[in-house]
């Protein structure tokens, strides 16, 4: 039992919790339509709530996963799996359905008309009252969880984010607080404000399904379940005193010590591969992130728009693909930041702290 | 409709979902009210108006059993008979009573007239005052004033004649009933604690209204169960951003807190305070609608339940039995849990810090005497222990005071000489500490200290003492009131002298005795004006006494490799490790005993407990603890140690084991854990942990603080001195002290009580006594000390006695008694009469030959004069004892009965004012027995 629970805890880091949830995301996305058979749903839904009853026995699991705060989260875990089977399941249905020429599930189901009273309201009704109970029996069996008055001279360790903005928080591992804290959520926000803008394509609406929007289903997904619940999830439970990560059977310490061993872009030039010491100049010291960066930011979109996204290319019109692109390589280059820094140890591509600019 | 569609549709199914729904719902609505009916401190709150009831009908059994039943049928038939009389009367009665309803009537009508004439014309005045203001009188107006004046005042005195007439009548009535309402009161007043029990019993008993109010849904509106709380404006609960007045609700649950008998034994939470006397009760030092609860005992005033409230057990049993009968958990995220009942007088300093000993607290006391004896203050920078002297002996001239030998030894471990030491053990105490570098430390640490020693030259002895005149002298003169040595062990100020000969140089030990100060000047060591031949045969017996198990341990043998060695590392913390072979290399073993001394002492903090040349300016190396009471449990490093973390359980871990927390871990030696092993008992760790629980960064404001008149401070002054130079060690002050005592079997022969002291002597010829001590009882061979005090201290001494015994007048003028020669004659007479001389030898320059018995002297009359106060001196011949518990003085005027009723005409205060005469007018004639 230990071994396993090592073993969990062995497994558990950000680079391999979120590479191995990111294969299987597209795994599952590319099996769908066996993976969310009801049979396997089962299965994984059996794997899950194995997972939580043998971790219960566990008292530093215990002690994180029932905090007042983290209950919801547990909560969530299980909303989230459902609601993302539930719309994956009616879309390989209606994909199918498609394909032989009939209907889709929510087409059939328009055709039928119902009175607003007292069908809809009467469902609510019960909607109501079921929430009720359970918000009831919630705040009776867990009280509120207040913790000491604020102190300014004692900071909880670890301070931590509301649970929604965990993602962001995480972000932080790898992003100045000036990326992770203000120019990755204003992209978000606009982003988000901006998807209608930028794909008008009607398919899809009012029906679930897959295969009609494949490429616009993934990247939200991907950006929704990986890039932010997932993050969430892991800022909750695995992340504990000074940011360090945990396993989920391990005991969070304060004293817990990782060892420092980031390397800027500029280091692994000169210091690594030129063997000369770092330039004076910041300058000329950046240039080679600075040349990443730009050639990242500028060059990309125009091979993508030649290659891969041609046909997308044509079909936005150059206004709305750049905006796209702006969009999306800031989303893709978190992803890579992060790759990079699991991979080769790298803290910043741009470190200038004489202007307190690192990306 | 197209309901079988969609199986959620179904009319049948949701209807279901419906139900089950709308019952769990209500389930849940019961379960939130039964929650709320079933809150703790209800439930306690029940059972005590239970306990109440009982005690209720307990005290009535015992009122009814009490009750003089035959008085009380007696007075009921006197009753009767006055009834049947007052029949007789009834006629009369009836038409007085008759006269006296119709005069009611009247009175009531009048005054019902006369007030509103009276607001009438207050009206009336009101248009008065306003047209005069603004100029528009008219004499109409005028007219009405008067009017409705003088309507208002002849129904006022209307109303006076009406009153006066019912009283009349009342009284004419109550000729007829006087006798019927006089038996009546005294049935009432027999029976009334009897009723009182009653009604108490009947307001507690369960009745309908009362269940209805505090039925569940309903107690919101006004139920007898409800929250008490107490609010203390001027005491704070701070919340770092906000200050907020304490509310304690404590009184919610423990209900019988204030009731001041009955509830003494019973269990908690109903018992009653063990201290009304100076806690709670509203005569107190402390009344509780004043101070509330948690200022003293902590916790969270504002909580209703149990674990809310941060109550703390006393130990692991009592933790377990909370958590089985209250579902106890040790309350997180509350900074001041409540102090176990063991540590609550840590509180008392928050207020009482003004006091160095505060009244009624011990525990706390002890901690904070233990705290300055031990020199804590010295690594510990803390609030309220500054400016105080380092407590080790000055290690300027140590060469001068022992040997080598001695120093390693000593310094390896203190324990090892002397079992009851202050000094701590620094060596031989990590776990995982190399003995090897620990002795090549010591040595290193011993050859710097010797070798910056000042030299003092001393006056060549030569010849030798007496053993037995020396053994004599010791146990005479007062040295035990504050060395221990063998078996005598009154006092531990000073050190154990026990075997103080393995310890010290002879040649040192006669110049140390003589005069102290010469080789410390601020030594606590008094002088004892010591001849020398007294201060030879002294050496000569201290000299004898050895510990030989100590003098036979062996100095190692330390390798010059290690020496090296550990100079190397010292160097490479301070520049490169080049540099520092570099440096080695031109090192003798000298210098790299020197180099590594220094750092070892600096490392040790060895010199804020002792002066040590070339430390002068150094700093305390430990973290100040001002504040250590408050400090969150999670700045404490617990190691790798495995036990409760909790604030106190750190305390007691650190005073028994200072460096376990570095168990397991991997250090640099530089890094290590440094405070040395203390040798305390158990009470005494744990009234250190009692008194740095009290070092908190509560802040209470100035009127609830104990801040001193001048009067006390000048006492508290006082007993500053009286414990820094041990007095209480052989004088009893205040009833207190006087420790050398137990080692007399005749105390009177040991040193005197001086409580009192103030009312007795005059401030001059104190002041001049505590500077330069004189022979007042010449038989006592106990001597007392110069201290060498100088004007401020002997002047803080002074004021501490006539402070302590309020004496309002401190100076007597030189005129006071007049004298009178017939008051002299006959104060002479009665002095004879008495054969005073007998004792007290009234003689200059008086010398004690061998066959008198010692214990039978009194002080010479001689100093009298300049000595004592005149009113003292009636005092103390109308009742000695009083004055001076233990004294053999007579009382030979006791209750004003005169020994001598001839003279005077037998006036014992004539007498005894005649006898004072005498004494203070005293013009040398020498009567000797």
């Amino acid at each position: 039992m230990q071994q396993l629970k090592d073993l969990i805890n062995g497994f558990s880091s950000p680079q391999l919790i979120i590479t191995g949830a990111s294969i299987f995301f597209f795994l599952y996305l590319y099996f769908r339509k066996f993976l969310t058979e009801p049979s396997v749903s089962l299965f994984f839904l059996t794997l899950l709530v194995g997972f939580f009853a043998f971790s219960m026995t566990d008292a530093n699991f215990r002690e994180i996963v029932l905090k007042p705060d983290n209950v919801p989260i547990v909560a969530m875990i299980y909303l989230i799996a459902f609601f993302t089977w539930f719309s994956l399941r009616r879309a390989v249905e209606n994909d199918e359905a498609i394909t032989k020429g009939g209907s889709t599930f929510e087409g059939k189901e328009s055709d039928q008309k119902l009175y607003t009273w007292p069908n809809l309201i009467y469902q609510e009704f019960i909607c109501s009252i079921l929430v009720g109970v359970v918000l009831l029996i919630w705040s009776i069996l867990l009280k509120a969880p207040l913790e000491e008055p604020a102190d300014p001279s004692i900071s909880p360790n670890p301070s931590k984010a509301p649970w929604y903005f965990l993602g962001l928080q995480e972000m932080l591992v790898y992003f100045d607080p000036w990326l992770a804290g203000v120019v990755f959520p204003t992209l978000i926000l606009f982003g988000l404000m901006a998807i209608p803008y930028i794909d008008k394509n009607p398919k899809g609406n009012g029906y679930f399904t897959f295969v009609e929007r494949r490429f616009a289903i993934t990247l939200f997904l991907y950006g929704w379940l990986i890039m932010w619940v997932l993050l969430i999830i892991m800022g909750t439970f695995l992340r504990g005193p000074n940011w360090n990560f945990f396993g989920p059977y391990e005991k969070w310490s304060v004293h817990k010590v990782v060892p420092l061993v980031n390397v800027n872009l500029s280091e692994f030039v000169y210091v690594k591969w030129l063997n000369t010491g770092l330039p004076k100049h910041w300058f000329l010291r950046e240039i080679f992130g600075i040349v990443a960066t730009v050639l990242y930011f500028a060059v990309t979109p125009f091979i993508l728009a030649k290659t891969v996204l041609k046909r997308m290319y044509i079909q936005l019109g150059i206004f709305r693909y750049a905006i796209l692109m702006i969009l999306l390589l800031p989303m893709i280059g978190l992803l890579l930041k992060m790759l990079l820094r699991w991979s080769f140890n790298l803290k910043y591509i741009i470190a200038i702290p004489e202007y307190f600019l690192n990306v | 409709m197209t309901e079988d569609t969609h199986q959620l549709y179904k009319g049948s199914t949701l209807h279901r979902i419906f139900a089950i729904g709308s019952v769990l719902f209500l389930l849940g609505v019961f379960w939130m009210v039964w929650a709320d009916y079933s809150r703790e401190w209800k439930r306690f709150q029940r059972q005590f108006d239970a306990l109440e009831i009982e005690k209720a009908e307990k005290a009535l059994k015992r009122a009814e059993g009490k009750l003089k039943k035959d008085e009380i049928d007696r007075l009921n038939g006197e009753l009767a008979g006055e009834k049947k009389n007052l029949k007789a009367h009834s006629g009369e009665i009836r038409s007085a009573g008759k006269s006296l309803d119709e005069a009611e009537t009247e009175l009531y009508k009048l005054q019902q007239a006369h007030s509103i004439a009276k607001s009438y014309f207050e009206a009336v005045r009101y248009e008065f005052e306003e047209a005069v203001k603004h100029e528009h009188m008219t004499p109409e107006l005028e007219k009405r004033l008067k009017a409705t004046e003088t309507e208002a005042e002849n129904l006022r005195l209307k109303v006076e004649e009406a009153e006066s007439r019912k009283i009349e009548l009342e009284e004419q009535l109550g000729t007829f009933t006087s006798r019927r309402e006089e038996t009546r009161e005294k049935i009432d007043e027999l029976t009334r604690d009897l009723d009182q029990i009653r009604k108490n019993l009947d307001s507690l008993k369960p009745s309908f209204s009362k269940a209805i109010l505090n039925a569940p849904m309903l107690d919101f509106i006004r139920p007898s169960l409800k929250i008490q709380q107490i609010v203390v404006d001027d005491l704070h609960d701070d919340y770092h951003f906000a200050r907020v007045p304490k509310v304690d609700r404590c009184t919610t649950c423990h209900l019988a807190i204030d009731k001041p008998k009955g509830y003494d034994k019973e269990v908690q939470p109903f018992r009653s305070h063990p201290r009304m006397d100076l806690f709670l009760g509203t005569a107190s030092a402390h009344p509780v609608e004043e101070f509330g609860c948690t200022v003293c005992h902590g916790g969270s005033g504002q909580d209703v339940t149990f674990g809310g409230a941060a109550h703390t057990p006393r130990n692991e049993e009592q933790e377990k039995e909370w958590i089985k009968k209250y579902g106890w958990q040790e309350r997180k995220y509350w900074a001041h849990p409540m102090y176990s009942l063991d540590r609550v007088e840590a509180s008392c300093v928050a207020c009482h810090g003004a006091f160095q000993e505060i009244p009624e607290a011990p525990k706390l006391n002890a901690g904070r005497r233990l705290y300055r004896e031990l020199g804590c203050f010295g690594c510990h920078e803390t609030k309220g222990f500054e400016n105080l002297r380092k407590v080790g002996p000055s290690l300027m001239r140590i060469g001068n005071k022992t040997d080598a030998g001695w120093v390693f030894k000593w310094v390896k471990d203190p324990l090892s000489f002397n079992p009851d030491t202050r000094m701590p053990k620094f060596f031989g105490v990590n776990e995982d500490a190399s003995p090897d570098r620990e002795n090549v430390e010591i040595d290193a640490i011993r050859t710097y200290l010797l070798q910056h020693s000042e030299k003092i030259e001393f006056e060549k002895p030569g010849d030798r003492g007496d053993v037995d005149r020396g053994k004599k002298l010791v146990n005479d003169l007062g040295c035990l009131g504050c060395h221990s040595l063998g078996e005598k062990q009154a006092n531990d100020f000073g050190p154990n002298l026990s075997h103080v000969g393995s310890k010290v140089n002879r040649d040192w030990l006669v110049d140390w005795l003589k005069n102290p100060k010469r080789y410390w000047a601020e030594t606590h060591m008094p002088s004892l004006r010591l001849t020398h031949e007294e201060a030879l045969d002294i050496a000569e017996y201290l000299m004898m006494l050895k510990n030989p198990e100590f003098d036979q341990i062996a100095e190692p043998i330390l390798s010059p490799d290690l020496l090296t060695e550990a100079v190397r590392y010292e160097l490479a913390l301070q520049m490169t490790q080049k540099q520092a072979d570099g440096k080695i290399a031109v090192m003798d073993e000298m210098s790299k005993k020197l180099y590594l001394g220094e750092r070892m002492i600096n490392r040790y903090g060895c010199y804020v407990c002792h002066d040590i040349a070339g430390f002068e300016n150094a700093k305390p190396i430990g973290t100040s603890l001002s504040e250590e009471g408050s400090k969150p449990v999670e700045r404490f490093d617990f190691g790798l140690l495995k036990f409760k973390h909790s604030r106190e359980a750190w305390f007691e871990q650190k005073l028994k084991e200072p460096r376990s927390f570095d168990h397991g871990k991997v250090k640099r030696l530089e890094e290590r854990l440094r405070m040395p092993k203390f040798n305390l008992t158990d009470e005494e760790i744990s009234s250190l942990i009692t008194h740095l629980s009290s070092l908190t960064r509560e802040e209470i404001s100035l009127s609830k603080q104990h801040v001193l008149d001048a009067r006390k401070q000048a006492v508290e002054k006082g007993w500053r001195m009286v414990r820094k130079f041990n007095c209480q060690g052989c004088h009893i002050v205040q009833g207190e002290g006087g420790n050398i005592l137990s080692l007399y079997e005749d105390t009177s022969l040991g040193s005197p009580n001086v409580t009192g002291e103030g009312k007795k002597v005059v401030s001059n010829w104190l002041f001049n006594f505590l500077r330069h001590p004189a022979t007042i009882r010449p038989w006592l061979k106990i001597r007392m000390p110069t201290f060498g005090f100088d004007h401020e201290q002997a002047a803080t001494l002074v004021e501490f006695f006539k402070a302590l015994d309020d004496v309002k007048d401190p100076f007597i003028p030189d005129d006071v008694p007049l004298y009178s020669p017939e008051k002299v004659a006959a104060g002479k007479q009665i002095f004879e009469a008495l054969q005073c001389i007998k004792c007290h030898r009234f003689t200059k320059g008086m010398v004690i030959d061998e066959s008198v018995d010692v214990s039978t002297l009194a002080p010479n009359l001689m100093m009298a004069k300049a000595r004592l106060r005149h009113d003292w001196i009636v005092e103390w011949l109308k009742n000695p004892e009083e004055l001076m518990p233990g004294t053999r003085m007579p009382q030979f005027w006791p209750d004003g009965s005169s020994p001598a009723p001839e003279i005077l005409g037998g006036n014992a205060e004539d007498q005894m004012a005649a006898v004072r005469e005498y004494v203070m007018n005293f013009q040398g004639e020498a009567s000797p027995a």
